[in-house]
């Protein structure tokens, strides 16, 4: 029996289940941006920017209810190498944060060199 | 300590119906079993249960003498193809490879004249029957000694079940191998063992002709 973790391994399934999630992220924040925008934001890529990082944390949001209800069996791709369901999810949600502090301290970077 | 897979007193029930009584399974390495049972009777729920996925009412879950207190896939021990296609879209063959097995295993993997043509596509190009196929091979490859294959002839034309048999009977030199389908024909030729899943309970039968006697088959041949 495996008494030791295989971490480089966990950390790889983990990386590609949090890209998984990616594209519905990424899809749903630059919609929302535009959308923001389109309704009476200031017109600014600043604005739309920062519209788009607001809606990221939802589009994972869907990516699970998808994931959950839709596509249940896609998980046995990680049972199958000993990764439990809320590893996943734990370690997506941890890098989606993570990229998000980035995105917003380019943002935040990006505003003062403006003024 | 004899290497085997052992499911004992296995209690299932949905709402008030009681769909496993007791079950007892042993599987070692070498044993092929094919699994029947007419629809609705809990083939997918034990494997499922032995898996360590679906939590049963009662259970006792032994494998290669070390019981399990915790799901068994986190063991990794035990492998499981489900019903339904499971492998990300997004990744192609080859990158699939390399994260499931060993790099030496990689190329006679890929030789495969089944896949070979299709080893820098992507899974979501490939159709449902080419997916099974290559799901089905690599838990075959998996470095789990116990592999639960559901349904896994769904959507594999002649040919390609045959080269899966042949997967099978390779794979089960050094794996116990349980393996449920409808397809009798394609199964009965793979296994050297039969179960019989009926009443909730679960039997040994001696041969197909003695799954007429339970009403699984009235010609299973």
């Amino acid at each position: 029996m495996k008494n030791s973790i295989d971490w480089k391994k966990h950390w790889v399934f983990n990386w590609v289940f949090f890209k998984s999630n990616l594209f519905m992220g990424l899809v749903l924040g630059l919609g929302f941006g535009v959308y923001q925008q389109a309704i009476g934001g200031d017109g600014t890529l600043l604005g739309f920017v920062r519209q788009c990082l607001l809606a990221i944390p939802l589009g994972f949001l869907l990516s699970f209810l998808y994931k959950e209800f839709v596509y249940k069996e896609g998980y046995y791709f990680y049972y199958n190498q000993g990764i439990l369901k809320v590893e996943l999810w734990i370690v997506s949600f941890i890098l989606s944060c993570f990229f998000y502090l980035i995105f917003k301290l380019i943002h935040i970077v990006w505003m003062i060199v403006l003024r | 300590m004899d290497d085997c897979l052992e499911v004992d007193s296995v209690v299932k029930n949905f709402s008030e119906k009681t769909i496993l009584s007791d079950v007892y399974l042993c599987c070692k390495p070498g044993d092929i079993i094919g699994l029947f049972g007419l629809n609705g009777t809990g083939k997918s729920t034990l494997l499922k249960i032995i898996f360590g996925t679906l939590k049963a009412d009662r259970s006792f879950i032994r494998i290669n003498g070390q019981v399990q207190t915790r799901p068994a896939y986190l063991s990794g021990l035990v492998a499981y193809l489900p019903q339904h296609n499971y492998l990300p879209h997004n990744l192609t063959i080859t990158e699939l490879v390399h994260l499931y097995l060993p790099k030496e295993q990689v190329n006679n993997f890929l030789g495969d004249r089944f896949l070979f043509k299709y080893r820098k596509s992507k899974v979501k190009t490939l159709s449902g029957g080419e997916q099974r196929y290559l799901e089905i091979k690599l838990l075959l490859y998996h470095t789990a000694p116990y592999v639960l294959l559901d349904e896994p002839f769904n959507g594999l034309y002649p040919l390609a079940a045959e080269a899966i048999r042949e997967h099978i009977t390779i794979a089960s030199q050094t794996k116990g191998i349980i393996l449920t389908d409808h397809n009798f024909r394609e199964v009965h030729k793979a296994v050297n063992r039969l179960l019989l899943l009926s009443d909730c309970h679960l039997r040994e039968v001696s041969d197909a002709d003695a799954l007429s006697a339970y009403g699984y088959a009235s010609n299973p041949r």
